[in-house]
């Protein structure tokens, strides 16, 4: 058991590479946070990591696993699950059915327990379970979001920007109960522009810039400032 | 009065085939996003098939239609594994649909090799085609009557595939957003298979039924893919059930058409009808106007 290490990861949209050339490690049942500007390339390391995209060279590994380059189902398998960035439920599904795809190719009794677990920590799902996932709110959506992972059993989670679109209020909320929804040994990558909410969950965090590490560092050094990180966000002095 | 209910029923008896088509098509287009042009060929081959082993090789008309749904189903595996999968990897839409056609052109050619290029009329068991009832004045061939239950039967399977089981699920869920579907690990290449078999399947029945109806020639189907495609679009072409209520809307436009307007007309009402949809509801004429796609 190592968790995830990432080594050297280089990977971008066709020919044009957006990360260039990234280490990055998260300890079994650590929480950290990777963060940085629009377009610095998170959302991109993440889906790699996921399988949605393919390196074009490097190595990752998730408890001493190679993963790099595997399907996105084999990472499912393996207990990979993304959160994605703008929560992407199935619109024209319903709650259930998309929590049901959230079990997709397992026994059904699984599904039954999932959805036990889902619709107490989120009975406002169960209430309206039979409406399309469309018409929920985006706070709504982004627990079905949530709960779509919270039935896949994530060995290794990954969280891509839950604060998107959502009142920070209901932002906070969320973020106090993820240790609630997950289990303790649950590795953690979260992706976040917010950086004072992610600091506050994560123990470590990195920065990255235009697809390159420019920071690492404990939480504690700047939850209490994370204003400073903002010169390492844009390049600038803050 | 009874007049027009015989036009009526003359046009959803073709409005079946049309529909049948239109659901296979918009099938292949809603989960994979491909338009296969082989579609029509495709069944209409299903249809040689079934009906040249019952009459010319001798088989139980029953054992010769399981027949030539295996064929179709194993054939089909086979054309997307070979000629599909290899090309998506790629991601472009454009290299599958000029596949699909390529695909089209080499079937055809197998066919016309196969049987030759003219028309036959196959007979059915107890030569039911030829047998009308009536009811009052209303004329009722007794095959037309198994083309509808036959309809029925494949629709109702289809939707509770659709709806009731788990491929039905990753089918609707890769509609929805592939990427999504993806990360749920539903797994593209299973999905896409399963949907290209049943969607042929679906063209196969529509064959092997309407050949007696048709006269069984090489490029029979052909008319009837291009119906099918123009009932897709009246659908949206990514509505299962639009593209079915747009056959059948198809067929009764066109069964009046003749009715009261000069067949030349009739011939160029699909061409007229897709401008026209084209123009105005380019979404179909049953679903809502979407979202432009997710991004
Ligand atoms: N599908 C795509 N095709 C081509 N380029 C893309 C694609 N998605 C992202 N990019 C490019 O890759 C770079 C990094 O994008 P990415 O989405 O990883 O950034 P991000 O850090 O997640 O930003 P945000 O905070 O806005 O979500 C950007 O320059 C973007 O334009
Ligand atoms: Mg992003």
């Amino acid at each position: 058991m190592s968790g995830l290490k990432i080594k050297d990861l280089k990977v971008g949209y066709g020919r044009n590479e957006v990360i260039h050339g990234l280490d990055l490690e998260v300890g079994p049942g650590e929480k950290v946070a990777l963060l940085g500007a629009n377009g610095a390339g998170k959302s991109t390391v993440l889906k790699t990591i996921s399988g949605l995209l393919t390196p074009s060279e490097g190595v990752i590994s998730f408890n001493d696993d190679e993963i790099g380059g595997s399907s996105p189902s084999a990472l499912v398998d393996k207990g990979v699950i993304q959160v994605p960035e703008g929560r992407r439920v199935f619109p024209g599904l319903n709650v259930e059915d998309n929590l049901k795809v959230a079990n997709y190719g397992k026994s059904p009794e699984f599904l039954e327990e999932g959805l036990e677990t889902v619709y107490k920590k989120f009975p406002i799902l169960e209430e309206r379970r039979k409406q399309a996932a469309g018409l929920l709110s985006g706070g709504q959506q982004q627990m079905l979001s949530l709960s779509r992972a919270i039935i896949a059993k994530p060995k290794l989670l990954l969280i891509d920007e839950m604060s998107l679109g959502l009142a920070p209020l209901l932002v906070k909320e969320f973020y106090e109960q993820l240790g609630d929804l997950f289990s303790e040994d649950v590795t953690l990558l979260l992706v976040e522009q917010n950086a004072g909410l992610a600091l506050k969950y994560c123990s470590r965090f990195y920065v990255l810039r235009n697809g390159e590490l420019v920071l690492q560092s404990d939480s504690a050094e700047y939850v209490d400032n994370p204003v400073a990180l903002q010169s390492a966000y844009l390049g600038v002095d803050a | 009065m009874v007049d027009y209910i015989q036009i009526a029923w003359q046009g959803l008896v073709s409005g079946f085939a049309y529909a049948l088509i239109g659901l296979a098509l918009v099938m292949v287009y809603k989960t994979a996003r491909i338009l296969n042009f082989a579609a029509g060929t495709m069944a209409g081959i299903s249809g040689f098939l079934a009906h040249w082993w019952a009459a010319e090789q001798d088989m139980p008309f029953g054992v010769a239609i399981l027949f030539a749904m295996i064929m179709t189903g194993a054939g089909t595996y086979v054309i997307e594994r070979l000629t599909v999968r290899p090309l998506v990897k790629l991601g472009d839409f454009l290299p599958i649909v000029i596949m699909t056609l390529g695909v089209e052109e080499f079937l055809a050619n197998v066919s016309l090799l196969w049987w030759g290029g003219t028309a036959r009329r196959y007979r059915v068991p107890g030569d039911i085609d030829r047998i009308n009832y009536l009811i009052g004045d209303f004329r009722l061939n007794a095959w037309h009557l198994v083309v509808a239950i036959t309809t029925f039967l494949t629709l109702s399977i289809v939707g509770y595939i659709i709806n009731q089981t788990e491929l039905g699920l990753g089918m609707k869920a890769f509609a929805e957003d592939q990427d999504a579907a993806k990360l749920m690990g539903i797994k593209e290449s299973t999905v896409s298979i399963w949907t290209w078999v049943l969607s042929a399947l679906v063209g196969g029945v529509t064959g092997i039924v309407f050949a007696p109806v048709l006269f069984l020639q090489q490029d029979y189907m052909n008319i009837i893919f291009i119906k099918g495609f123009v009932a897709a679009i009246l659908g949206g072409f990514l509505s299962l059930s639009g593209g079915v209520a747009g056959g059948l809307l198809l067929g009764e436009l066109e069964a009046f058409t003749i009715k009261w307007a000069p067949r030349e007309f009739a011939a160029a009402l699909p061409v007229v009808i897709v401008f026209i949809v084209l123009l105005i509801r380019p979404h179909g004429l049953f679903t809502r106007e979407k979202g432009h796609e997710r991004v």
